[in-house]
């Protein structure tokens, strides 16, 4: 749609603002049905092991107690999606290959009466070897996880490995090189709601309500676990309290399939809410954590990039969630910038630690944060200011880029732009002093500032849209369109409006219920504005048209001199012969009309048959503050710079950067899952007093500028694209950068706690 | 039942102890008590191990009360006691008798239906994401500005720092609460 927008760029209210302040809103753990129990699971204590024996005849005469499940009560089929390659992990297994992995669960009158059951199931476990690193479970003679991999490499159904040109050439040529390594640690989402599902049985059929960004996955994966015909099931999702990529199917499966199962057994609703614990440990982490082993060449003159290889070495837990966590690592440092060749190979190594995954980025922040160190060493190498650099050798428009590691062109976007808006309103060129010059200082106080760029997928797969003009001229919109606190039902809402030319208010998004919406794909991977939203837009041009068509009928005119808006459709010449849109749609009676729309991503250059990939961009300048003393950082100021298509909701867009830059500075300096590698290797900071996140006193002066222009989204309907994962990617990286010019030493050890300044700083 | 429930109905009805509490302007009256399971026909209201954040929640159906850590550190199950915020995962009912409790779903008039101006500006200005940690975040926010109607940025952040946000809309939220006493202020003179 070209042209004047309404409704678009205006920042209506979110349409779950009232609900949520006034604390109606309903999430999955506010579903109370007659009758419920509660459900808890017992977990391994063991990283590896297998179970010899378990008795759960003590537990299930505990009074309160109404059924226990252990892995002989369930089909041997893993919970696995199209992309798994390889063992996902079983609903409730047979061997454990991380502690904390669940192994029985207990459905009592109440959650005291569960827990105290789980204390008198009885069982003994045969413990077996286990490896905590990817470095050590490579080598010969780890301990073997499964039999058919004796070399503990997790496959993928995506390329781990790629490359382009000749790297040993391009070395070659290049006149400075250097050779890194990095390590990343883990981050875990820790949503405010934990994952949560309640099951209820009518007959053979089963209500499933999950906290869950993937009803379909949901669904998929029941059905296969359980045998069930997918007109058995149907799977709800409720508003979710939050997802950063930890709610995507597989751990709501494993809730609905034994809440599912107990509730058959017994005959009532069952409900599984993880406590807090659960929700740190058993649904799966970011990627690590890793070894990021660079080396990259640049020629002196003109600091022309000539080449890049890496070698990653990343945990991919006990189990293989989608096998894609190395493939998303690897992708983003050889796409970002004009190397002449590149070459990147992904070790995802099995290893007896919680599973990585999908977290806000999907690997790219952890990749980010090595590489975008990396080329601030090449341009310091160089001589470089690290912006110029980044000016002169990022990618541009039709460049040479992956994503997944496939190869395509870049679809749109401007770094050039990006970087010399931002620098211009940090003020760069005052605060940049040169390369080992800190920019000021205090006694122990350092000033440090630094620069990164952010690039992340933004739409993928397939969305069918259905739109439904009302009988009243209301609008509905059928979609999944989970609402994880991203705004999607509001930005929904108003793009129909805005295609139908009523107000939004009018317009409503139905709920998430696989038993009623067109199926699609998770609200994953940036996809949620370009392809689901993209899809309602045109269900909502195709029910335009017919409209428009009957309009036209009608009133004796043709379409072309026709004007649809605020609900009604006249004559451009004649604007009092009209009709109004109630009377347009039922025209045949009292059923309303039906619109169908349908986005696939990505599109492809016709000429060159490549994929034309659309992803967000960003750059990003950081502030900071070191105390040489104590070690303690200070990030004073974040310009974050996003580009977008058309903006749906300013607000909303520019809620989604801000939001990511908390979730970077988590991640650049404070969180990381602590484990007990000399034991079972537990994670040990499981509750939200021990795995800190930012908080109100993190946030100083960061400012968030949005460039928009539909050029920069040349692909998708309406000329959207998402921006809420890309800003999280150069946060840590551009924080890390503005540390080594604080204090003069470069952390390669991800986080970057004070103890790690401290020790760079040989103080302790 | 027969001869043995009609003991067990006595034994209740003896040592049956009441709890009252005000929740959102109505005063409720409680049976505690622990001889009696929590899922027998006769249980009780309350048990000695209950919180507040279970009571509200699961007994008496104000499920606008959020648990998010269940261990006193997130703020997400902040209610006002008595005027002040307290958090309902770490409290106990047993120890609420006579307590004035308001939960999020008692903060608008119940009049009018009228939304208080906290909860209002947080609707205007969009200090809500995925809304778990709002209506705590809303409750704290009120407490903050009735002990102090015009706060600067940094004391709503440090008034606030206790109750956490994993979207991380900390920015506008700010901007709400600072909307919201400039409400209240315009409100209280006339």
């Amino acid at each position: 749609m070209k042209g004047l927008h309404k409704i678009l760029g205006t920042n209506a209210p979110r349409v779950d603002g009232l609900l949520k302040a006034t604390g109606k809103a309903t999430f999955v753990e506010d579903i109370h049905l007659p009758g419920m129990l509660e459900c808890k699971l017992l977990k391994s204590p063991y990283a590896r092991a297998r179970i010899v024996r378990m008795d759960t005849t003590r537990a299930l005469s505990l009074p309160g107690v109404r059924g226990v499940l252990s892995y002989r009560d369930l089909p041997r089929i893993p919970v696995s999606t199209p992309n798994s390659p390889h063992h996902t992990y079983r609903v409730l297994p047979e061997e454990v290959f991380f502690a904390g992995e669940q192994v029985a669960a207990v459905a009592a009158e109440t959650r005291e009466a569960a827990l105290d059951a789980l204390e008198l199931i009885e069982v003994q476990y045969e413990i077996l070897p286990s490896v905590f690193d990817p470095l050590e479970s490579r080598k010969p003679g780890a301990p073997v996880m499964y039999p058919d991999l004796p070399n503990n490499l997790s496959p993928s159904n995506f390329p781990i490995e790629t490359s382009r040109g000749d790297v040993e050439k391009g070395f070659k040529e290049a006149d400075v090189i250097l050779e890194r390594r990095y390590t990343v640690g883990v981050q875990a989402h820790n949503t405010m709601e934990t994952h949560g599902t309640v099951c209820r049985w009518e007959g053979d059929k089963l209500t499933i309500w999950t906290s869950t960004k993937g009803i379909w996955a949901v669904l998929d994966i029941v059905c296969t676990i359980m045998g069930l015909p997918e007109t058995s099931v149907e799977v709800n999702a409720p508003y979710v309290g939050g997802d950063f990529g930890c709610k995507a199917g597989q751990t709501e499966a494993m809730q609905a399939v034994i809440c599912a199962t107990l509730s058959k057994k017994i005959g009532r609703p069952v409900r599984l809410q993880f406590t807090r614990e659960e929700g740190l440990t058993l649904p799966y982490h970011s990627v690590g954590p890793l070894y990021y082993d660079i080396k990259a060449g640049l020629m002196t003159k003109g600091a022309r990039p000539k080449a890049v290889e890496i070698v990653l070495h990343a945990n991919q837990g006990g189990h293989n969630v989608a096998g894609l966590e190395a493939t998303y690592v690897g992708s983003g440092a050889v796409s970002v910038y004009q190397y002449e060749n590149c070459r990147f190979q992904g070790f995802p190594m099995y290893c007896n630690l919680t599973m990585s995954g999908s977290r806000r980025g999907y690997g790219d922040p952890e990749g980010f944060w090595c590489s975008e160190q990396f080329v601030d060493e090449l341009a310091e190498a160089a001589g470089w200011d690290p912006v110029e650099w980044r000016i002169r050798w990022a990618v541009r428009q039709g460049d040479p880029t992956a994503t997944r590691l496939i190869w395509g062109e870049l679809a749109g976007g401007d770094y050039a732009l990006l970087l010399r808006t931002g620098a211009e309103a940090f003020g760069w060129k005052k605060k940049w002093h040169g390369w080992g010059i800190p920019p000021g200082q205090n006694g122990p106080i350092k000033r440090g500032v630094g620069v990164a760029l952010s690039q992340h997928i933004t739409g993928s797969n397939s969305e069918l849209g259905m739109v439904r003009v009302n009988v009243d001229g209301s609008v509905d919109v059928f979609s999944h369109a989970e609402e994880v606190g991203q705004g999607i039902r509001t930005a929904m809402a108003m793009c129909v409006a805005e295609v139908l030319a009523v107000r939004p208010e009018v317009v409503r998004v139905t709920k998430a219920s696989t038993s009623f919406v067109p199926r699609g794909y998770g609200v994953y991977a940036s996809r949620g504005t370009p392809v689901i939203i993209g899809a309602a837009a045109k269900a909502a041009e195709d029910a335009k048209r017919q409209l428009m068509e009957r309009a036209a009928k009608i009133l004796h005119a043709s379409v072309e001199d026709l004007i649809m808006e605020n609900g009604r459709i006249f004559i451009r010449s004649q604007p009092d012969k009209e009709i109004s849109l109630k009377r347009a749609a039922t025209a045949f009676g009292r059923v309303g009309l039906y619109g169908m729309g349908y986005v696939e991503a990505p599109q492809y250059n016709p000429a060159t048959k490549r994929p034309l990939w659309e992803k967000s961009n960003g750059a990003l300048f950081a502030e900071v503050e070191v105390d040489t003393e104590t070690g303690d950082v200070r990030v004073k100021k974040i310009v974050s710079v996003a580009d977008a298509g058309v903006l749906i909701h300013p607000e909303l867009a520019k809620a989604q950067v801000n939001c990511s830059i908390m979730w970077g500075l988590g991640f650049a300096l404070y969180e990381d899952a602590v484990y007990d590698f000399q034991h079972q290797g537990r994670m040990m900071n499981v509750q939200m007093v021990d795995y800190k996140i930012p908080t109100f006193l993190d946030k100083e002066n960061f400012v968030t500028i949005i460039v928009s222009d539909p050029a920069h989204a040349p692909t998708y309907p309406l000329n959207m694209k998402g921006l809420g994962e890309a800003a999280m990617v150069p946060v840590a990286p551009a924080i890390a950068n503005a540390i080594y010019n604080a204090i003069g030493v470069r952390i390669r050890n991800h986080p970057v706690t004070p103890g790690r300044i401290l020790q760079a700083l040989g103080k302790i | 039942m027969g001869h043995k429930g009609r003991e067990k109905r006595d034994v209740v009805q003896n040592q049956r102890k009441l709890l009252h509490l005000k929740v959102n302007g109505k005063g409720i009256t409680l049976t505690f008590g622990e001889d009696i399971e929590p899922w027998d026909s006769m249980g009780y209201d309350v048990y000695p191990w209950d919180t507040l954040a279970f009571t509200l929640r699961e007994k008496l159906g104000l499920t606008g009360t959020k648990v998010a850590c269940d261990n006193g550190a997130c703020g997400s199950c902040t209610v006002l006691m008595d005027q002040r915020p307290v958090l309902s995962c770490s409290m106990l009912t047993a120890d609420c008798e006579g307590k004035e409790i308001l939960t999020i779903e008692g903060l608008a008039d119940p009049q009018s239906g009228k939304l208080d101006p906290v909860q209002e500006a947080f609707v205007r200005h969009h200090g809500i994401q995925c809304g778990f940690c709002t209506p705590g975040m809303i409750l704290s926010a009120k407490a903050l500005l009735m002990e102090n109607p015009n706060p600067s940025e940094e004391e709503v952040k440090e008034g606030l720092a206790g109750n956490l946000c994993r979207c991380g809309n900390y920015d506008l939220m700010i901007v709400s609460v600072m909307e919201a006493a400039k409400m209240m202020r315009d409100k209280a003179e006339g």
